[in-house]
């Protein structure tokens, strides 16, 4: 055994095989129950999934695989691995929080340096052996049944995770032991560690975001998830890179070091007290207040409409509730409001309005920031971070078990504009967002802003590699002039619209569905599918912007089945296609169409397909009760017509001209003026609305003739 | 053999042991009274190096105690507050320490069960006090330790258990020149199997000797003259403490028994009787004008 060559060598002894016994007489049980508990949650779980299904398909296949990947689908094992490494340290080290017990293991002939050595030992033993044995056995049962989705390297690979989290979680627990001298605070304390990377940079990002317009913070929070406990619940997702073992095992490393070290300076006396280093409990004291103060702001400024007011309150009343609790609790009194405690919250409170002040003024200039233009040679415009991140992390996908899980789409080209046009064009939107800070903020609450906002994500990627983030609310009205020349350059298109990407070669069918009919045409041959998809392309690239942010449904679904033999064979039904919107402003596929005599079947025709058309004026916009607005209460749309059509004052519109007018132009906008129902001749009504601007001149005229009677 | 230097520990803000020092020979037992709260389970638990000073020294042999294997192996401590493992019998515990401490005598522990007569299958917690600090003592005494250290071992036991241990505390100390160091917040209970006896009282030794010295040396003698008391003879004397009841005059002298004697009948007293002091009494005329004060911390 490599210790006992380290006790050959050292006065002192690694360990001392004596404590040792003792430990596996008294807290062998955790081990054995740990095994037990992991036997029944993974192999037993893998027996009675393989006696429920008889002829098991692939889906239930990639549930075995699921099992060993530290999904959501396996709490009990989850919940396994992050409790008991934790509850192992508390146990072992558990004599050094009372008084008598800590008494008589120092009063031994053992020095403190091995009494931890030992129970680390213990502990690695209690914890390491059964997942070894879980894992052998899992390795048993799944080649007894002849799984062949789970590989050996995949028990393996799960092996290793387990142990780096169980080694981990326990020493992070070993190592707050020996700075606190309660087994309940060495518990809670332990997991606050653990979720402390996150938890604190979560909260600073979150509080940055409240003061810092522009501040971006979903690409920070994004991007790294620092909680060890966290971040094993998403490595089903995102896997386990090199630096990341690497880092984990030197926090063991560290957390071993630290651990030893305080031992070997803790008076034994502390036993029973929170914090046993007099040093210690400052940080502890005002870590903690810093932290609440920070959690109770985020809330209210959530809760509470992003009220600054209310944040100022809940930073007030969280750090001086945190503050008071940890002097009681390190006071272990209930006498704490002495002149001395109260000083030191008002130095805390000093401290804390001088930084808020500094945020304000945002006195390192965070907000007005733009780099030069000249020194960009990139910039990243979408409305997420997502793509970023995604690229910086990447995810777990499982090609080789063909996992429908997954979504295997058309790989979305990062959004990075190049090109000087759009590079200035972009630049220009941010330095309009900047400059209208102050009327954002007033938009903020009105009641339309949540219909009409957006959110932008910038990302400058400067000459000399250095990366600026920018992420913003706006009120995309206000920005329609300057949005304009952004969405229709070329490059945006390339990038937002999957048809300019798609290979015609690849597609063996296209199918245009028409909605609320059984109207339908099919191409199948390749010359066909070339022409549509060569047309559509053209009409995408022609597209305005107030085209495409119009609100005017389509005429049909396009859906392109692609000619893929793996992804047909392998999914049946989930095959994989893509789906495109025929929007009325495509001159050229309507062309396409009408020149290859398939038009008529592939949209809805005012003389074939609608019998008559009903426009109302909208009650919620005409000041009438907001309970007599019908679409909320009708049981059905049928019903509607039937009740609208004995009500004065209705549009009821026959004539074809007119019916392709209004048909061009309704739109599914929230809340318009006018209400406009076609209904069908199989029965079915399509419904949507005008707002005033987009309603044509008849029925304009039409209600401006009712007012006036 | 034991040895404490200028030793001084603080709680927090309370200082438990203010500039504490005593010194133990070898084959000696040295008793350490004081009331609750005096600082002997600290400077106890500083002997047994649990605890570590924030000044001076402890050593036994010469060697400073705290995180030493070597001398830690020859000690047995027995604290006031017992601990042992949950639900270990008393063989348990034996076998535990037998792996633990590398003196440990087996042929000991088995014959010492004859004296304690206690079932080594039985659960420890299960034992009544009493038997829970024979138990311990049991132990300690088949540690076959160099120095035993006792935190009140003798408090709250009845009067044939109290004699029982201190036999077994005295014979080790004579077969095998065990040191033993004691404390009790009683002292009449120490007085007679400890050689040295150390007060101390709101963390600090009030004073420390050997009792052997202090009761061949101080005695208390009540004398009557026929006539008036000679003038000379209290300056001759040098009496720790006086007092004049009627006739008689109660003096407490240092000195020679025999030497006093001779003294005293060279002034021709019609009556001259030595009485025996208690130690109490000695103590408290030791410590002179302190010795009143803290009358109340010897009863």
């Amino acid at each position: 055994m490599k210790w006992g060559i380290m006790v050959m060598k050292s006065k002192t002894s690694f360990i001392n095989t004596g404590i040792l016994r003792n430990d596996f007489k008294s807290f062998g049980w955790i081990g054995a129950a740990y095994l037990l508990a992991l036997l029944l949650s993974i192999p037993l779980k893998i027996l009675m999934m393989s006696s429920q299904t008889e002829n098991a398909n692939i889906n239930d296949l990639y549930m075995y695989l699921r099992i060993f990947l530290f999904d959501q689908n396996s709490p009990l094992q989850l919940m396994l691995l992050i409790l008991v490494p934790v509850l192992t340290g508390l146990l072992l080290f558990r004599y050094m929080q009372t008084s008598p017990a800590a008494d008589m293991a120092h009063s031994l002939p053992i020095k403190r340096e091995t009494l931890y050595n030992t129970h680390i030992t213990a502990g690695i033993i209690f914890l390491f052996v059964p997942l070894i044995i879980t894992a052998l056995v899992s390795w048993a049962v799944i080649a007894g049944l002849g799984i062949e989705t789970v590989t050996g390297l995949h028990i393996l690979t799960w092996l290793g995770i387990s142990l780096l989290f169980n080694l981990l979680f326990f020493m992070t627990s070993v190592a707050t032991g020996m700075f606190t001298g309660m087994s309940v605070v060495q518990g809670v304390l332990s997991y606050i560690l653990l979720l402390l990377p996150t938890g604190l940079l979560e909260l600073l990002l979150h509080n940055m975001k409240m003061y810092t317009h522009g501040f971006a913070y979903s690409y920070y929070s994004h991007n790294i998830n620092l909680s060890p406990l966290l971040r094993l619940t998403d490595i089903s997702s995102y896997a386990l890179q090199a630096a990341e073992i690497t880092a984990y095992l030197l926090v063991c490393i560290a957390l071993y070091v630290a651990g030893r070290f305080f031992y070997q300076r803790r008076q034994l006396e502390a036993a029973g007290n929170a914090i046993t280093f007099d040093l210690l409990s400052p940080i502890f004291k005002y870590g903690v207040t810093f932290c609440s103060m920070l959690m109770l702001g985020s809330y209210f400024y959530g809760t509470q409409n992003e009220s600054m007011g209310w944040t100022y309150i809940a930073y007030f009343l969280g750090s001086l509730l945190a503050y008071f609790l940890c002097e009681i609790l390190l006071n272990k009194s209930l006498h704490v409001f002495s002149f001395k405690i109260l000083k030191g919250y008002g130095a805390y409170s000093l401290i804390i309005i001088m930084l808020l002040a500094g945020l304000h003024i945002d006195f390192v200039g965070y907000e007005k920031r733009q780099p030069a233009l000249a020194d960009v040679e990139s910039v990243y415009m979408d409305n997420s971070f997502y793509s970023l991140y995604e690229k910086n992390r990447p995810r777990v996908t499982y090609p080789e078990n063909n996992d429908p899980y997954f979504e295997n789409r058309l790989d979305r080209p990062m959004p990075v504009y190049t090109e000087a046009d759009n590079l200035a064009n972009i630049y220009s939107l941010h330095q309009k967002i900047i400059a209208n800070k102050a009327a954002e903020k007033g938009s903020l609450f009105s009641d339309n802003r949540k219909l009409q906002y957006e959110k932008v994500c910038l990302a400058y990627n400067l000459k000399n590699g250095q990366r600026v983030y920018r992420e913003y609310s706006i009120t995309t009205p206000m920005y329609a002039k300057t949005l304009k020349p952004i969405y229709e350059a070329t490059e945006y298109k390339a990038l937002h619209n999957e048809i300019l990407r798609i290979d015609p070669a690849k597609i063996n069918l296209i199918s245009i569905n028409v909605p609320d009919t059984t109207k339908n045409v099919k191409l199948v041959t390749p010359e066909q599918i070339k022409q549509a998809i060569d047309a559509l392309q053209k009409d995408t690239l022609n597209q305005t912007y107030e085209e495409m942010t119009s609100n005017r449904p389509g005429w049909a679904n396009i859906e392109m089945l692609v000619n893929d033999k793996h992804s047909y064979e392998n999914h049946g039904d989930n095959m994989q296609a893509y789906n495109l919107s025929w929007n009325k402003s495509y001159a050229n596929f309507e062309q396409w169409l009408k020149k290859n005599g398939l038009y008529n079947q592939a949209r809805i025709i005012p003389g074939e397909d609608i019998v008559y058309a009903i426009v109302e004026r909208n009650a919620a916009n005409t000041g009438k009760d907001m309970a007599k607005s019908r679409v909320k209460v009708i049981p059905t749309l049928q019903l509607l017509i039937q009740d609208l059509e004995k009500e004065p004052g209705i549009l009821k519109i026959t004539d074809q001209d007119q019916l392709e007018l209004c048909l061009r132009n309704y739109t599914s906008v929230e809340q318009p003026t006018y209400n406009m129902f076609f209904v069908l001749k199989n029965g079915n009504i399509l419904w949507g609305g005008f707002s005033e601007d987009d309603a044509p001149d008849f029925v304009k005229e039409h209600f401006a003739e009712q007012k006036a009677e | 053999m034991i040895e404490a230097a200028r030793v001084s520990k603080q709680f927090h803000e309370i200082e438990a042991l203010h500039d504490v020092s005593l010194s133990v020979h070898k084959g000696s037992i040295y008793g350490l009274v004081g009331s609750n709260g005096a600082g002997k389970t600290t400077l106890l638990k500083l002997l047994a190096g649990i605890y570590q000073p924030d000044s001076g020294q402890l050593m036994i042999d010469s060697e400073s105690v705290f995180e030493n294997n070597a001398i830690k192996a020859r000690t047995a401590f027995i604290p006031d507050n017992l601990y042992f493992f949950p639900n270990y019998t008393i063989q348990d515990m034996a076998n535990f320490y037998g792996l633990i401490y590398p003196k440990w005598n087996k042929e000991r522990y088995l014959k010492l069960q004859d004296v304690f007569n206690i079932d080594v299958k039985r659960r420890v917690k299960t034992l009544s006090k009493g038997m829970q600090r024979q138990y311990a003592l049991w132990m300690g005494l088949a540690m076959m330790p160099d120095v035993m250290i006792l935190d009140e071992p003798i408090d709250g036991l009845d009067p044939v258990m109290r004699h029982k241990v201190k036999n077994l505390i005295i014979q080790d100390v004579a077969d095998r020149d065990m040191t033993a160091i004691i404390s009790s917040h009683n002292l009449r209970d120490l007085e007679d199997i400890c050689d040295y006896i150390g007060i101390l009282h709101q963390g600090k030794m009030l004073i420390q000797k050997d009792l052997d010295d202090l009761k061949a040396d101080v005695h208390k003698i009540q004398v009557a003259f026929a006539g008036e008391i000679p003038p000379t003879l209290l300056q001759d004397i040098q009496a720790l403490h006086q007092e004049q009841r009627g006739s008689v005059l109660i003096l407490i002298v240092r000195g020679a028994h025999n030497e006093i004697i001779r003294r005293m009948q060279s002034y021709h007293p019609a009556i001259l009787d030595i009485l025996p002091l208690t130690l109490e009494e000695i103590f408290i005329h030791e410590m002179g004008d302190n010795g009143y004060e803290i009358k109340n911390v010897l009863y």
